[in-house]
This record gives structure tokens, C-alpha cells and sequence, in this order.
């Protein structure tokens, strides 16, 4: 029942894409949580992912994001394989998750201080008064992140997550309980580092996932229902397959 | 049933039947005087049923830590369904210890039980797998299970042998009887053919036990994948 | 970044938290203390001389505590979604054992060196001071062990449903040996023993430890993540 698997004509120049899975499964004993998918996602690329719960999102970007280990098929992110080469992929991609990964009782200074340590971020002070003054959070720099708004925990996670200057980037459902400043504040964030760097974003909300992609995908039961380019997306088979499988429509 | 565990099974019945003949009709009495009679202590005889479930138990406890290790190892569901069955088998087993110790005691000594080391140990493991059970049972996603499981069979295994040294070391009034030391089974003849027998019919039963265990589980995944596949269609 | 330095970190972190509420460190303080006061109660109505037992229950008394302290440690990495975080970073898993068990060591530590002059000074113990070196590091080698055991066990068992009740069912039976032996080397030091009897428990002890340091670093990677 998939449709339109519009297969990626990729690289004119040659070169590898950022992100390439291909064949990939996942399995638990007899239990299959992605079958055979396979895509590809240019450097500079943006693909959202859509899907309704138990499709196999999640699983499928903690397998790119070395959190998961795959069972079949191969995939490369920056060129490198997730399984065999964990470290060094991790100093190279960023997760931003509906959790914030924050911890509650340090500042927010302290906070991205830890993360500074972990990742081994060079000129660490001078890239922390950085990130702060662009996620606007310079003025609560001090406080305890329990004394936060959903929006500024947000707002310090997308500044955790950049703190490595990682080449990927995974969102988890960013815009979840996000209010309107918040959003405005996060886009203009990714508007500021889109250039060079790749996205790969699930989410539940069809206007910001459409508008900010470059490639479209619909998972369902663990296999590709739709995917294609934002140029040639085709709206209306978009919709309805997303009212058939994403809501149960019938 | 599988005709690998039937023979086992079989093998094991007759190895154990001819070690019980051994045990009560070739093996020499234990013998204590009263007054000026010697009585035959009859109770004794459990030592050829009680120290081959031990050793059985102990085996199939390592083998659970050893098949956990190749789960983590290898990633093969099979070796997964192998430690959760040596581990099942192995705590029945440990149980049974627990079982023909006491009467043991209570024969021998007048007491249903005594802080001493081995049945401290046996005791301690008891409660230790039966930790395994419940861990189990309280993950709910299967393959967290089916990991943890196998974590905690091999941290238990490696705990076995310590949990004994150190009933030995701190001399928690040893009246256990020793039998093997490190010099050596301080058996003889008849005594010693009565409990190879005995021993090698217990692990045989055993392994056909673990062998239809096995099978049930592997028999259960293939029903739950199956209905799995009709209800999504 | 090199271990160590990653290591301290997680170290830090921990510290920086618990010296900001003070949660876990006041909570197992007053526990310790409350069961002290609650077993001179319950046994000191039937024994004279509790000096007999008191080996016993100070360590009983540490093994609770260190529970309840063990099941907090991890709570806010769960509850937070950090531990994703953690696994996000380029650290090698087992380096993020040693850190939580490094916290957790220095937790108990501490509040076992405050918790125990009060011990004497309830149970009327005595210790000849020359023997006060060996009990210390009896204690300490005893606690690496708790810790080690400790952290590994919560990180199973805060990813079950029952979540801290798990941890006493997993725990408890696997730290007997290393009970044993500890209480075998400081009843041993306070009634005065030969001493190389307790330095045979204290070896035992260090061979536990090394074992479970190791178990711990070959397994840990697969506790913490799929």
C-alpha cells in the first residue's frame, strides 16, 4: 500500500548525501518496527516526518541518532555509520526533543556548562554568552531552569542542542506546548542556521512541518506511506493520505 | 514432545531409579549409637537426592548467566528463551534444595532450620531469582525484558559463588555436613557409585525439562507473532 | 574532552544539584539516625550488652539508607528525559556509571561519617583508636561495593513499573556476601579480634568489589541504552 515512493535521483555533484538510510528494518524477536525503508537527505536538506503514533518515528531517528541499534539495512548520517562509529557521530548531530534534557535543579549557565564538558566544546564560556544572547536567555542566565516557562526550557534546549556546532539536527515534535513567541523565537533560531546544516524533523503540526520542509514523509506501520520533494509536493495526495492512515479516516 | 527430551527424560528416570536402589539397598547406612544400640539414621539417605538437586540447581543457575551473556553478546532471541529457560529450571530446582534441606534438618538436628551456610546461601539465592522473576514481570516493553533479564542473570551467577564464599568465610556455625572439600569427594565404592548415578540422572531429567521448557517458550512466541500478523492483516 | 574530565563532570553535576536541596543528603542523614534510634529501642529491651549486635545494625541501618539514596540518584535523569541527553554525548557508556557510582560513593560517604560517632556514642561501642584506621577503610572499601552494586541495580530498576520498590527486591539479596564480610571485619575490629581475620574479610570485600566494578563496566551499556 505504499505510495508514491519517489525515489531520490540524488547527488549532481557526486558527492554523498548527508543522511542515507537504505533497506533499513527494525525487528524485535518476530516483532517488525520498520521495514525496509530506505531515503536519502541532501546536506542543507529538511525532511519532516509525519505518521501517527506507533509508526515508527521515534525508532527511526534514535537509529540515525545512534540511541538504537538497527537490525537490518544500512545507514550512514555525515557519513558515518551510527552503530560502528557512536562517538564520533554524536559530536556531530543534535537532538532537540520534546523532553528539554535539562537539568532542573542547576542554572541554566550550569546546565549548558555540563553539556560543554560532555561534548568537550572549545572556548566554552565565549560560545555559552553566544548561544544565550540568541535564544534570548541571557538575562536568566543564573536561574534554576525549575524556575522557567515551557517556552524558555524550549528556547535552552535548542541552545543546548547547538552548543557542539552539530551538522544534524533532530526534532522531536518541537512545537509541542509552544506558545506563539516561542515558535517565532525557534524558527527564527533554525531560519539563522539552515544554511549547511540538515534537519530531520517529526511533528504532528502539517502547516510548520509543509512550510519548513524540503522533503516530505509519511510513516506508517513502520513502512513509507508517502515521501516526496517539497517542490513537486503534491497536496491533495498528501492530505488524503495523511486522513487515511495519520488519523484513521477512512 | 521432542524426541530429544524424551529421551532424556527416560534416561534420567532410569539413572535415578537405579541410583535410589543404589542409595537404600548397596550404599552403606549411616549408623549412630543410643545407648548401646546402633540405629540406622535413614535420614542420611537424602543426601543422594538433596546434594544432586543442589548441584543440578547450581549448574543450570550458571548456564541462565552464561546464555544471558550470549543474548547480550549475539542478539539471537534464541539464546534469550535459553537463559530465561536454564533460569526457570534452575530456581525450581533451588526450591527443591530448599524443600529436602529442611526436612533434612528437621530429621537430623530436631530444628526446621539453622543459620548456617549453605542453607543461608540457598536461601539467599532463592530470594535472589526470585528477584529475576519479578523484574521481568514488571518491564512491560518486550525487548526491556528480554535485556534486563539477561543483565540480571549473569550479575545473579556471578553472585552465586560469592554468596558462598562468604557463608564460608564468616563461620556461621558450619554443622552442615561437608562432604567435598577441596581435597576431594570423601566418598568411596558403593557410596560414590549411589551418587554419580543419582547426580547424572538428576542433570538428565533436568535437561529434558529444560529442553520441553524451551520448546513451550519458543512454541508461545511463534502463537503471539501469529496473532500479531491476523490482527493487522 | 577526555574521560576524565567527562567523568567529573557527571560528578559535579550531581553534586552542584544535591548542594543546592540537599534532598537526598538530609533524607538519608535523619533515616540513618531514625533506624539507629528505632533498633536501640527494639533490641536494647531485650539485650544488655548491644555491643554483640551493633556491628550488625550499623550496617543494616547504612544498607537502607543507601537505598533510599540510590533511588534518587537516578529519578532526575529519568524524569527529565537526561538520560538521553547522556547517551546523546560522546561518552562511553561505562564512563557514565563511574560517574553516577563516583556521586553516589561521595554521597554515602559523607553522611556515614557524620552518622557514625553518633552510632558509638548511642550503642556505647568501643574501638581501640589504633583500630580506628581499619575501620574507616573497612567502611569505605564496604560502600565502593554498595555503590558499584547500587548504581547498576537502579539503572534496571528505575526502568521498571514499580520503579523504587524494585531496587530493595534486586538489591538486598545480591550485597549479602559483601554484608557478611563487612560485618564479620568490624564486629571483628570492635570485640577486638585477631586481625587476620579481618583481613580476610577485607579481602573478600575487595575481590567483591573489583568483581562487580568489572561486571558493571562490561554490562553497563547494555542497562542504559536498547
Amino acid at each position: 500500500m505504499a505510495e508514491s515512493l519517489k525515489n531520490e535521483n540524488q547527488s549532481h555533484t557526486g558527492a554523498h548525501a548527508e543522511i542515507e538510510v537504505a533497506g533499513l528494518s527494525k525487528y524485535f524477536g518476530k516483532r517488525k518496527v520498520l521495514t525496509k525503508i530506505s531515503f536519502e537527505l541532501e546536506k542543507g536538506g529538511f525532511l519532516s516526518l509525519f505518521g501517527p503514533n506507533g509508526a515508527g518515528k521515534t525508532t527511526l531517528v534514535k537509529i540515525l541518532s545512534t540511541l538504537v541499534a538497527p537490525s537490518e539495512g544500512t545507514v550512514s548520517v555525515a557519513g558515518l555509520d551510527p552503530y560502528k562509529n557512536s562517538a564520533a557521530i554524536r559530536s556531530k548531530i543534535g537532538l532537540i526533543s520534546h523532553s528539554p534534557l535539562l537539568y532542573l535543579d542547576l542554572s541554566a549557565e550550569e546546565n549548558l556548562k555540563f553539556y560543554g564538558a560532555m561534548y568537550g566544546v572549545d572556548n566554552l564560556d565565549n560560545r555559552i554568552d553566544e548561544l544565550l544572547e540568541q535564544v534570548e536567555l541571557d538575562h536568566r542566565r543564573y536561574d534554576l531552569v525549575r524556575t522557567f516557562s515551557k517556552g524558555m526550557t524550549q528556547r535552552l534546549a535548542i541552545a543546548r542542542a547547538l552548543l557542539h556546532r552539530p551538522s544534524v539536527l533532530f526534532l522531536d515534535e518541537p512545537h509541542t506546548g509552544l506558545d506563539p513567541h516561542a515558535v517565532d523565537i525557534f524558527e527564527s533560531l533554525l531560519d539563522t542556521i539552515r544554511q549547511d546544516h540538515t534537519f530531520i524533523m517529526i511533528t504532528h503540526n502539517i502547516e510548520r512541518g509543509l512550510a519548513l520542509c524540503s522533503k516530505a514523509m509519511i510513516l506508517y506501520n513502520g513502512q513509507i506511506a508517502f515521501y516526496q520533494n517539497k517542490a513537486d509536493l503534491d497536496k491533495e495526495m498528501f492530505n488524503e493520505i495523511y486522513r487515511q492512515k495519520v488519523k484513521g479516516e477512512r | 514432545m521432542k524426541k530429544s527430551s524424551l529421551v532424556l527424560a527416560s534416561v534420567g528416570a532410569v539413572l535415578l531409579m537405579a541410583g535410589i536402589y543404589l542409595a537404600f539397598f548397596v550404599a552403606p547406612d549411616a549408623v549412630v549409637r543410643i545407648d548401646d544400640r546402633e540405629l540406622v539414621r535413614y535420614s542420611q539417605k537424602i543426601f543422594y537426592f538433596h546434594v544432586p538437586v543442589a548441584e543440578t540447581a547450581l549448574v543450570f543457575l550458571l548456564l541462565g548467566g552464561f546464555f544471558g551473556a550470549m543474548f547480550l553478546a549475539k542478539r539471537k532471541r534464541s539464546y534469550e528463551q535459553m537463559s530465561y529457560a536454564a533460569v526457570e529450571i534452575g530456581f525450581i530446582f533451588v526450591i527443591l534444595v530448599m524443600l529436602t534441606g529442611i526436612l533434612w534438618t528437621r530429621a537430623d538436628w530436631g530444628v526446621w532450620w539453622e543459620w548456617e551456610p549453605r542453607l543461608t546461601t540457598f536461601l539467599v539465592l532463592t530470594l535472589m531469582y526470585a528477584g529475576y522473576f519479578v523484574l521481568r514481570s514488571s518491564v512491560q516493553e518486550e525487548s526491556a525484558k528480554a535485556r534486563f533479564g539477561a543483565i540480571f542473570s549473569i550479575i545473579a551467577a556471578v553472585n552465586v559463588p560469592l554468596t558462598f564464599v562468604a557463608g564460608r568465610l564468616e563461620s556461621l556455625k558450619p554443622v552442615h555436613p561437608t562432604v567435598f572439600t577441596l581435597q576431594g569427594a570423601s566418598m568411596e565404592g558403593p557410596m560414590l557409585a549411589a551418587f554419580l548415578v543419582s547426580m547424572f540422572g538428576m542433570l538428565f531429567f533436568a535437561f529434558s525439562l529444560f529442553i520441553m521448557r524451551l520448546d513451550l517458550l519458543r512454541a508461545r512466541e511463534d502463537i503471539e507473532y501469529l496473532k500479531e500478523e491476523l490482527e493487522v492483516g | 574532552m577526555s574521560a576524565g574530565k567527562q567523568v567529573f563532570a557527571i560528578v559535579k553535576k550531581d553534586v552542584l544539584a544535591e548542594l543546592r536541596t540537599k534532598e537526598m543528603v538530609i533524607a538519608m542523614f535523619l533515616f540513618v539516625v531514625l533506624a539507629m534510634v528505632v533498633f536501640s529501642q527494639a533490641f536494647g529491651v531485650i539485650l544488655n550488652d548491644l555491643d554483640r549486635v551493633g556491628g550488625g545494625l550499623l550496617w543494616v541501618a547504612f544498607l537502607f539508607m543507601s537505598m533510599l539514596g540510590l533511588n534518587r540518584s537516578f529519578v532526575h535523569e529519568k524524569d527529565e528525559g537526561c538520560l538521553e541527553g547522556l547517551l546523546m554525548s560522546p561518552i562511553d557508556r561505562p564512563l557514565i556509571f563511574f560517574g553516577k557510582m563516583l556521586g553516589n560513593l561521595l554521597f554515602l560517604t559523607i553522611v556515614e561519617i557524620i552518622a557514625i560517632p553518633i552510632f558509638f556514642v548511642l550503642f556505647r561501642l568501643e574501638l581501640g583508636a589504633s583500630m580506628a584506621g581499619i575501620f574507616l577503610a573497612t567502611i569505605f572499601l564496604s560502600n565502593i561495593g554498595i555503590a558499584s552494586v547500587g548504581t547498576l541495580l537502579s539503572t534496571i530498576s528505575i526502568n521498571t513499573k514499580t520503579r523504587d520498590l524494585m531496587l530493595p527486591i534486586l538489591f538486598m539479596p545480591v550485597i549479602i556476601p559483601l554484608l557478611i564480610a563487612a560485618v564479620g571485619a568490624t564486629g571483628g575490629l570492635m570485640s577486638g579480634e585477631d586481625l587476620a581475620e579481618v583481613y580476610r574479610s577485607m579481602r573478600f570485600i575487595a575481590v567483591y568489589d573489583i568483581i562487580f566494578l568489572l561486571v558493571a563496566y562490561a554490562l553497563y551499556d547494555y542497562v542504559i541504552s536498547e
